[in-house]
């Protein structure tokens, strides 16, 4: 049962993304559509095609999953199903950003976004 | 199990099932794509248009719900496995709330159950042990061991000579190595010379048994010729003993019987062949010349694909090629295909588990019978707690717990309960199985391999459960077979209902039953066991203490000079203070070892054409040995020391074989020989038949021969003390030493050890046997008295009434008493049924008592019913001052 994180990385921006998404809470299918749409500033639209991939990719490695949990009965319609991120997932998440966060911090990309950068 | 809508949404359980998951896969993507026109339509985008977008937008609607059914199963899957843990593990915390509350019961249940099932798995160890575990040694499957057979001479188990060993081992290809071993005892000198327990073996024993030595190396056949005796293998407790475990022990040379022997090897702690008491391995110092001396056991490892049969089949035509050539063997004219010469080839591992195999799967049969008993006794306290508890159980019905939900709830409580007992029992079954193989009370073969391992906890585990569902189901019936909702009120007044009375009706009468079966059973076999303790064996062992004094050989290697000792020593020891009389003696009786050999009768036919030559066992003594052993002169005389060297050979045959040829037992004057010699010796005495191989079996004939015409330096002392036994022997001892201090001394037992040792297997059975049996008593009619008690204080309202309208009271008592003996009956019956079923498989362990003994199958039974009846005596009592006032109150 328990995979290596290590064997994850690197992780398709994609998949990071929902990793991240679900990192503060738990979402259904459509609110983390709408959470990645907001975090990329509207760069990444995932539609419903590629978003339930990337979805059943992640369950199947055991990254995410459903959770039992959900907003009163009132507040939310029982039709939809919840994800959270699992022990391993966040794991994977956080080993995925320190990959990045060195790859940032190198000498050529901060010179990079120096020169070009538009900040 | 359907649920309704408003159960689903009350827990937000996922719709279950293929058709639930697609309804909820699909309703999930329309609400994208219904969020999506949304959006749209926000932005001021016309509906239609807004619509195809969406769509456009989606991508492949059917792939789409392909994916997401797969995410939904997985989902699924897992809330199933989650929710059923949850109820799990919700059950358990309830169910140890619930023994919380009541301790009493609890600790009661707890008990009963530690003790059945600490007894089951003690002797589910040795079972596992003894009989199931395979012998610790490589390919256990491929070692037999290997004796010879001529049953028309009495020889039905007959060990090999050198010659035999030789032949055999160099002749059968069906065996990979082959060895034979003798137990000895050798001096070892030093200034406190000390005897120790040999075995000789010949080259190949340890190839046979496939053992590594854990330092040094062990001896091959190279070491094993005549003469060249100088090396030895020691054992891991003699190597702790002796040499406090030091590595450097390899190489050290002991003083062996006066010969120096090096040290090169030790065996491994786990190494006990054949005997775990041996101390020290020889060499036999095989020489294949000697024809003669049967004394040595044989064990041999089987060829790669060999079976046992055709190892079998092979030497015996080896044995009988071999016979052949034997002219005394043989009467004339007879080939040996003719007799029933024949080896004896056997799994090693039955072989030497045999004599207990029955004993012990007769107690586990007993221990399991003890164990129901406890089962059903707790189902009792079990049932008197459904009864309290149907108002408890009638509630949660009415709140919508299903029967299902309601019955794996007790179950769970159940169980939990077994557990408990089983941690309990198994602790018990670890602290008696240290105990008894610690103790030394019993000698059973392969006692070291006992002890509680993986294999008998999974075992008490598996009992644990097993004893939770039984007594689980008790008051599931309670449970379950009510009409859950209405019934609060009902349950509350009416404790019992039809379905319960009979589930307490089985539980008493199978109690009962169970008691009986067992303790039938076990009277049997202590019945048996006393008439063995009683046996008349035809001398007295009590008072009389035997001293192993073996000569040292170098100085009395002429066995001659042995008589001069033997006389000085018997003249020192008889005049010290205390001693009644002494004497020497070859063999002592119940030391397991025997000497036989042919005989003839003069004026009687010499061995007939049919082979059967007479055995008689041979024994060689002092004057004095049968006052000693205070066995009775029926004719004749006892030896004197006019008995010796040069005068007239003279025996005392015994009763048996006297018997056989002089009905009137005239024998004295007649004259016998030993077929290997041919001196004939003259019949001066007749003495009593002693049983000195087995209690249980009658003696064979018997011949005595005086020392002084038939030395040995292999010699015992028996001397019959008054008093202070200890301080005699102390004397003895010190009075021998002072005549020859060579001789080690510390053999020293009584005799009634000696055939104490020989009922070992058979007391064994008889304490535990007599132990379950008894528990089992005491747990059946603590169990009776239970029933009876909750059965009177569920109709305690019946019976208020029934008084109130002018029942006497006796007629309560009577209908009460009438109940409990309508089922005593019933009880026993069943009882005395399965014991005359039991009986007749445990035949073989009774001695002198019928399989169908009147005593045991009619005081016992009569015994336990009555116990039984006087079991419900208080309740009865009980239930006749119930007050109808407070009967009717209770409403």
């Amino acid at each position: 049962m328990a995979a290596n994180p290590r064997s994850f990385i690197p992780l398709r921006p994609v998949e990071f993304l929902v990793l991240l998404a679900l990192a503060d809470e738990e979402l259904h299918g459509y609110a983390l559509t709408q959470q990645i749409d907001e975090r990329t500033g509207g760069a990444v639209r995932l539609e419903p095609g590629n978003l339930y991939k990337v979805l059943k990719r992640l369950v199947a490695d055991g990254l995410i999953a459903g959770t039992h949990r959900r907003a009163a009965p009132e507040l939310d319609s029982e039709r939809r199903r919840y994800y959270r991120l699992t022990r391993l997932g966040a794991r994977v998440a956080a080993l995925e950003a320190e990959r990045l966060e060195t790859l940032l911090a190198s000498r050529t990309v901060r010179s990079l976004t120096r020169r070009f950068g538009t900040a | 199990m359907t649920l309704t809508p408003g159960w689903r949404r009350l827990f937000r359980i996922p719709r279950v099932g293929r058709r639930g998951i697609e309804r909820d896969v699909d309703d999930e993507l329309s609400f994208h794509l219904a969020m999506r026109v949304e959006k749209l339509r926000d932005r001021g985008v016309p509906e239609e248009i807004a619509n195809a977008e969406a769509l456009a937008r989606f991508g492949d609607a059917s792939r789409v719900r392909d994916e997401l059914l797969t995410i939904d199963q997985q989902f699924a899957r897992e809330a199933r496995l989650m929710d059923w843990l949850d109820s799990v593990r919700a059950d358990l915390r309830y169910a140890i709330r619930t023994l919380r509350r009541s301790p009493v019961f609890t600790i009661v249940a707890v008990l009963t159950l530690a003790i059945g099932i600490g007894a089951t798995s003690a002797i589910f160890s040795l079972v596992n042990g003894i009989l199931l575990e395979p012998l610790p040694y490589a390919h256990p499957e491929q070692l037999v061991s290997f004796a010879q057979s001529y049953p028309e001479k009495g020889l039905d188990s007959w060990q090999l000579s050198q010659e035999n060993l030789a032949m055999y081992r160099d002749g059968a290809s069906d065996f990979a190595s082959f060895a034979g071993f003798a137990r000895r005892g050798v001096t070892l000198g030093g200034e406190h010379p000390e005897r120790l327990t040999v075995e000789r073996t010949t080259g190949e024993f340890f190839q046979v048994l496939g053992v590594a030595p854990l330092l040094g190396h062990t001896y091959g056949n190279a070491e094993d010729t005549p003469r060249t005796n100088s090396v030895a293998v020691l054992t891991y407790a003699f190597w702790q003993s002796h040499f406090g475990g030091r590595r450097d022990v390899v190489g050290t040379v002991l003083d062996l019987d006066g010969e120096p022997v090096t040290v090169i090897g030790v065996m491994p702690r786990s190494f006990a062949f054949p005997r775990s008491d041996t101390q020290v391995y020889l060499p036999l110092g095989l020489d294949p010349t000697r024809r003669f001396g049967w004394f040595l056991g044989g064990v041999a490892r089987l060829a790669p694909g060999v079976t046992v049969e055709q190892a079998h089949r092979q030497t015996t035509q080896i044995f009988r090629r071999w016979a052949a050539d034997m002219p005394q063997l043989l009467p004339p004219g007879i080939v040996p295909e003719r007799t029933g010469l024949t080896t004896l080839v056997r799994p090693l591992q039955s072989a030497i588990v045999t004599d207990v195999r029955r004993p012990l799967i007769v107690l586990q049969a007993a221990v399991l019978l003890m164990l129901l008993i406890a089962v059903a006794n707790v189902a009792t306290l079990q049932s008197s707690r459904a009864a309290g508890r149907a108002r408890e159980i009638a509630v949660r019905g009415a709140l919508g717990a299903t029967r299902t939900r309601v019955g794996r709830q007790l179950l769970t409580e159940s169980i939990v309960l077994a557990i408990l007992g089983g941690v309990a029992g198994a602790a018990l079954a670890w602290i008696g199985v240290r105990e008894f193989t610690a103790s030394g009370i019993v000698t059973l073969p392969r006692l070291d391999d006992v002890r509680v391992d993986p294999r008998v906890l999974a075992f008490t585990l598996l009992v644990s459960l097993a004893c939770g569902v039984l007594f689980g189901l008790a008051p599931l019936w309670h449970a379950v077979g009510r009409r859950a909702t209405s019934d609060i009120a009902r349950a509350q007044r009416e404790g019992s209902h039809r379905g319960a009375r009979r589930v307490n009706n089985v539980l008493v009468v199978a109690q009962l039953g169970l008691s009986v079966t067992l303790l039938v059973a076990a009277g049997l076999v202590l019945e048996s066991f006393q008439h063995l303790v009683r046996t008349d064996l035809g001398f007295d062992p009590r008072g009389v203490t035997a001293i192993s004094t073996p000569l040292p050989m170098m100085k009395y290697g002429t066995n001659a000079s042995a008589v001069p000792f033997t006389e000085t020593a018997l003249r020192t020891v008889r005049s010290l203070p205390g001693v009644r009389s002494a004497a020497f003696v070859q063999v002592v009786p119940f030391s397991g070892a025997v000497n036989t050999d042919g005989y003839l009768i003069e004026g009687h036919a010499p061995p007939s054409a049919t082979g059967t030559e007479k055995q008689v066992v041979t024994n060689v003594v002092t004057p004095g040995f049968f006052r000693t052993l205070n066995i009775t002169l029926l004719r004749g005389r006892d030896f004197t020391t006019a008995d010796r060297d040069g005068s007239l050979p003279v025996t005392i045959v015994d009763e048996t074989l006297a018997r056989e040829y002089w009905p009137d037992l005239n024998a004295v004057g007649r004259r016998m020989r030993l077929t290997g010699d041919t001196t004939w010796l003259t019949i001066v005495g007749v003495a009593r038949s002693v049983r000195d191989e087995d209690v249980a079996t009658p003696s064979r004939p018997h011949m005595y021969t005086p020392i002084a015409q038939q030395p040995t330096t292999w010699l015992t002392l028996v001397v019959r003390s008054d008093g202070d036994a200890t301080a005699t022997t102390d004397a003895v001892r010190r009075a021998i030493h002072g005549i020859e201090s060579g001789i080690p001394l510390d053999g020293v037992r009584p005799l009634t050890q000696y055939v104490d040792h020989a009922l070992d297997t058979r007391r064994m059975t008889e304490i535990l046997l007599g132990a379950f049996a008894l528990m089992a008593v005491l747990l059946a009619a603590v169990g009776i008295y239970g029933v009876m008690s909750l059965y009177v204080s569920n109709r305690t309202r019946e019976f208020g009434i029934r008084m109130a309208v002018g029942a006497e009271p006796s007629r309560v008592v009577r209908l009460v008493l009438s109940e409990g003996i309508a089922l005593a009956i019933v009880g026993v019956v069943l009882g005395v049924g399965g014991a005359l079923i039991a009986s007749r498989w445990i035949g073989s362990l009774l001695y002198d008592v019928s399989a169908h003994d009147p005593l045991a199958f009619t005081v016992l039974p009569i015994a336990l019913g009555a116990l039984a009846v006087a079991s419900c005596v208080l309740p009865a009592r009980r239930a006749a001052k119930s007050d109808p006032l407070v009967a009717l109150r209770a409403e």
